[in-house]
């Protein structure tokens, strides 16, 4: 099938979705890390800003206390110089034993090359000041005067330009903590940008991703819906197909019951046709021959008059001749009726003796005029269940014919009960039957010793009637015989078919 | 037989030589007999000319003998004749048809014409004892 090679050849729908949605998730993942980094290097950055900030608060902040130092030390130096006196130096004294420190302590907080070499500078104008300002107190001290003009001259000099470098340096470093403010504002302004930037990209990319996503399933989803569109279009398509198929078959179907039906009719027809026809025909055969019977019975009788010999001998002739017309038209009739199914035995029950002693004496003139004997040996039930009619009919047969075709001898019938059935047989001592025609015997139209002119009057249809109504009546009928010697037939019925 | 006596047969019957056969045995049997080619002219004749005995075969030209047997029983001024079918069909069913029709006897053709005159006479012993 097609959709079990797509299958094959492409991942199935749930891996393809799987694959969409990991991709889905992973991204943003990945994005969101990379901010999370960015931003923690950004904070970091900016504290260290921060504390670079503060640190340079601190070296202005010291700065200035070594200027205040300095003040104190001049202010010390100017009052013992005036004084002489040592407590005015107590000032100098306190503020030379902590500049020291914080010189130690701002060396140990600048950072740049420029602002050291600043700073070294400052405190080499101080250490000059101070090498000066030692040199006074050690004069003034040994008494000498140290009011001079030229000496306080050199004195402002020497604390002018201290103040000078430290001002200097605190110009460098304020320049410095101007730069790093800069920085941090900037560095801030840029995280935040970056920050807005990103979260922009980000969502812009995420929208983007999603869209793809979005869309990519709804490929999927469309791919999927025409594919379960296809699938129902194949199943309705199927359907249909069935359907029509199934009509189509109804409609032969109906179409064969109305042939059939047609053809029933038909035959119905025509067998209606037949049986009409037989009527007709019997009855248009019959009305002629009721007239050459009848006139020929009177002529015979000599009612209109007296006839001769000859006349005699040839009406004679006529009514033979007409009597087996009639025989033949019954015969024919018996067979149509047997071969459509019309003729259908009615079984009751019938006294066997009585129904053989009635077709006995029928037939008895037959062999009276011949001068044949005709016994019967009978050994028979008082009733058996068959149909009256076409059992004499088999009977007078069968002795018509044994009448038929012996010139001399014997006609012996017998009936005895065999088991549940009843066999009888009619034996003569006539012509008898080639073994070799022996088949021919039950066939419709077959007379035996057919090579010569028929010497024997009848129909050719008896003894094949015979067979017909003992299948009908649930017997059989048999013949054996010897040429020249004679024939017996027998028929077996069933007693209580 | 004397003529005073003698019995009145009407016999329905379209074929020619079958009608003139019948006539001669049954009149030869000592019978005045009338016959009429159709069945019509047949129960018109029934009606007016009241015979002992009506001979009817069962296939005519303008009705068929069932339906002739069966009009002549319900006619009040038939009804008491005794009908007799003649007929020339073999198939089955056909005696017990005319029986119902009203006959009250049925003969089959060919006839056997020196029986004719006893069987009608029987017949009209039977109806009339």
């Amino acid at each position: 099938m097609d959709s079990a090679a797509s299958t094959n050849a492409l991942p199935s729908p749930e891996q393809r979705f799987n694959f969409l949605l990991r991709r889905a998730v992973a991204l943003p993942f990945v994005l969101l890390l990379a901010t999370a980094i960015f931003m923690t290097w950004a904070s970091s950055r900016v504290l260290s800003l921060a504390g670079e900030l503060q640190r340079a608060d601190q070296t202005i902040g010291q700065a200035e206390q070594c200027l205040t130092l300095g003040v104190d030390m001049e202010t010390g130096i100017r009052g013992f110089q005036l004084t002489g006196n040592d407590v005015m130096l107590q000032p100098y004294s306190e503020a030379r034993k902590a500049v020291d420190a914080a010189f130690a302590n701002l060396e140990n907080i600048v950072e740049t090359k420029t602002q050291r070499e600043r700073l070294q500078r400052a405190r080499d104008a101080q250490n000059e000041w101070l090498a000066f300002g030692e040199d006074l107190i050690a004069r003034r001290r040994a008494g000498a005067d140290t009011q001079s003009m030229s000496l306080n001259l050199r004195g402002k000099e020497l604390f002018d330009r201290t103040r000078a470098r430290f001002l200097d340096f605190i110009t460098g470093e304020e320049q410095l903590k101007r730069e790093k403010t800069e920085e941090f504002q900037s560095t801030n302004q840029r995280v935040h940008v970056t920050r807005i930037l990103l979260l922009l990209c980000i969502g812009a990319g995420l929208g983007l991703y999603t869209r793809r996503q979005m869309e990519q399933v709804a490929t999927m989803f469309r791919a999927s819906e025409a594919a379960a569109r296809r699938e129902a279009e194949f199943v309705k398509t199927q359907a249909q197909q069935l359907l029509e198929a199934r009509n189509q078959l109804e409609d032969r179907v109906a179409e064969r019951t109305r042939d059939l039906n047609r053809a029933l009719e038909k035959a119905k027809e025509v067998d209606r046709l037949k049986s009409e026809f037989l009527a007709t025909m019997s009855h248009e055969l019959r009305t002629p021959l009721n007239s050459i019977l009848g006139f020929t019975e009177v002529v015979l009788a000599e009612i209109p008059g007296e006839l001769n010999a000859e006349q005699k001998r040839q009406l004679t002739f006529v009514q033979l001749s007409a009597t087996l017309l009639l025989h033949l038209i019954n015969d024919l009739l018996d067979l149509a009726r047997i071969e459509s199914g019309r003729m259908q035995p009615v079984i009751e029950s019938v006294s066997p003796a009585v129904v053989i002693n009635e077709a006995i004496s029928t037939i008895r003139p037959l062999a009276d005029r011949k001068g044949l004997t005709l016994n019967s040996e009978l050994d028979v039930p008082p009733t058996i269940r068959t149909d009256r009619k076409m059992l004499f009919q088999v009977l007078l047969n069968l002795l018509a014919n044994a009448v038929k075709f012996t010139q001399r001898g014997e006609i012996k019938l017998s009936s005895r009960t065999e088991g549940d059935t009843l066999v009888t047989s009619v034996q003569d001592t006539g012509i008898g039957i080639k073994a070799e025609q022996m088949h021919l015997l039950f066939e419709a139209f077959r007379q035996i010793d057919g090579s010569a002119q028929r010497r024997y009057e009848g129909t050719g249809l008896g003894l094949y009637l015979c067979r017909r109504i003992m299948k009908l009546l649930g017997g059989k009928i048999d013949a054996s015989s010897e040429a020249g010697r004679g024939s017996v037939f027998t028929f077996t019925l069933p007693l209580n078919p | 037989m004397s003529v005073a006596t003698a019995k009145h047969i009407l016999l329905i019957e379209d074929n020619e030589q079958n009608a003139y056969l019948a006539r001669y045995i049954l009149e030869h049997g000592g019978f005045i007999v009338s016959i009429y080619n159709n069945a019509s002219a047949g129960i018109n004749a029934a009606t007016e000319h009241q015979p002992d005995l009506v001979l009817l075969d069962i296939q005519l030209p303008d009705l068929d003998g069932y339906a002739v047997a069966t009009q002549l029983r319900h006619d009040p001024r038939t009804g008491h004749i005794p009908l007799v079918a003649l007929s020339s069909f073999a198939m089955p069913g056909e005696k017990a048809r005319a029986l119902e029709a009203g006959c009250i006897g049925y003969i089959e053709k060919p006839i056997k014409a020196l029986n004719l005159v006893a069987q009608v006479k029987e017949y009209l012993r039977t109806d009339n004892p």
